[in-house]
């Protein structure tokens, strides 16, 4: 495993910067996406990702492991959460915010569309359950990983994922997605 | 005891999110395998997966996100450019009255640099899980399969799209029971990005009660069906259940 060397000083510092920026250009969709799932507004999540992103280059030196960027970044990007979350109610519980207190942009005609449903299904669960959702089903992390990202135990990890994809379940239960897969793609080939 | 509850929700999610060690993933396989309520149930988690995957694949952007990000971008680097240049300068100075005790191997770039994985292809990869033999989901299934492969035949970007039959939708390939074989031949010819798969363990089964399998000369046989799905998730294909 590759280590970036401390030892360097400044010239370590700086490589790791350097690292860190292009890393940061090959994976701001991928945290855009999942600030995107957290909070649900365009304008919003783009704010989360740059205010994670020059927090993390500023913290460069930070980042003794180059392998462990991707889990490193997400970490900062939760606490940028958290942190616009308790600007925004200072003593909201996290487990119980709803979706609905989130700005909703589309049109209700396109609410029939699976994406905007199953959008709309994650955002009505607690934040907590939202955000380890997304970050295994989306992102990719193992349940170890997002323990260490959320500062967790594993347990609540899993425990989370079940909650969140019964509760997931449950509100898709009526709909089959099959049809409005397809339709997505032709749709956005077209 | 119920078979399809032998495995709790937490394990099966475990099972589909690869957080178990081999031996256990083989053993619910091979359940999976034996039984297909609780093979609905690993394949309703996968599904429910790869819905938050294609919810958020595309995201709404905002306005100039790139062009914000460059302009911070660039500002931080700038501040950093005007640094780097000084910190060259004392160096070179350094450097020059102490050359002789530096380790030539200091500037060398750290070993994790070149290890950037490349970008992946520009491919959709989408199986198709079929595990009914009801006519009409049969035929829709193969019109949504015609009309994806359609939609991408004359497009830069490409897909490739494997249909996995198992239990009961082994019949779609089946030359005895298939009412679509001409269908599927035609398909098979006319798409090389399409293939059909069979579960090799539900034509056993049916070895086993007594009926003799003849497949459609276009349908690999696999080893097994939900592995085989198991393993197309991990790679990140889109799956979608007949």
């Amino acid at each position: 495993m590759a280590k970036l060397s401390s030892k360097a000083g400044c010239v370590g510092i700086f490589s790791n910067t350097r690292f860190i920026r292009n890393e940061l250009e090959k994976r701001r969709d991928l945290l855009y996406q999942i600030a995107y799932s957290w909070c649900h507004e365009p304008a919003l999540a783009d704010d989360l990702v740059q205010e994670a992103m020059l927090k993390a280059l500023k913290n460069a030196k930070q980042l003794k492991n180059p392998d462990a960027i991707r889990g490193w970044l997400s970490k900062i990007l939760a606490n940028c959460w958290y942190d616009y979350l308790r600007r925004r109610k200072e003593t909201v519980d996290l487990d119980s915010l709803p979706y609905e207190e989130f700005a909703y942009e589309k049109d209700t005609n396109d609410r029939q569309d699976i994406v905007e449903r199953v959008r709309r299904s994650i955002g009505q669960l607690p934040v907590r359950q939202r955000q380890v959702i997304t970050l295994v089903d989306l992102a990719g992390f193992s349940y170890a990983e997002i323990a260490e990202i959320l500062d967790i135990p594993i347990g609540t990890v899993m425990s989370r994922i079940c909650r969140a994809r019964k509760a997931l379940k449950k509100s898709l239960a009526d709909y089959d997605p099959r049809h409005e897969v397809i339709r997505a793609r032709i749709r956005r080939v077209k | 005891m119920n078979k399809d509850n032998i495995y709790s929700d937490e394990q099966l999610q475990a099972f589909v999110d690869d957080e178990i060690d081999i031996s256990e993933r083989k053993e619910i396989i091979e359940a999976i395998n034996q039984n297909d309520a609780l093979a609905c149930r690993v394949c309703e988690l996968m599904q429910l997966k790869d819905s938050v995957r294609l919810a958020y694949r595309e995201p709404p952007q905002p306005v100039n996100n790139r062009d914000r990000w460059n302009a911070s971008n660039k500002a931080l680097f700038s501040v950093q450019a005007v640094a780097a240049v000084m910190l060259l300068a004392v160096g070179t100075l350094i450097g020059v009255l102490l050359q002789p005790q530096l380790n030539p191997s200091a500037s060398t770039a750290p070993a994790g640099l070149a290890q950037i994985a490349p970008p992946g292809d520009e491919y959709r990869r989408v199986v198709f899980h079929i595990s009914t033999a009801d006519p009409e989901r049969l035929a829709q299934a193969l019109d949504d399969a015609e009309e994806l492969l359609a939609s991408y035949k004359d497009t830069p970007e490409k897909v490739q799209l494997e249909v996995v039959a198992n239990a009961e939708g082994l019949a779609l390939l089946r030359e005895d029971a298939s009412p679509y074989v001409e269908r599927i031949h035609r398909m098979a010819m006319l798409y090389d990005n399409l293939s059909f798969l069979a579960c090799s363990r539900t034509i056993e089964k049916l070895k086993l009660k007594g009926i003799e399998v003849r497949l459609v000369p276009d349908a690999e046989i696999i080893p097994a069906a939900l592995e085989k799905i198991v393993d197309r998730l991990h790679e990140g294909w889109v799956y979608i259940r007949v």
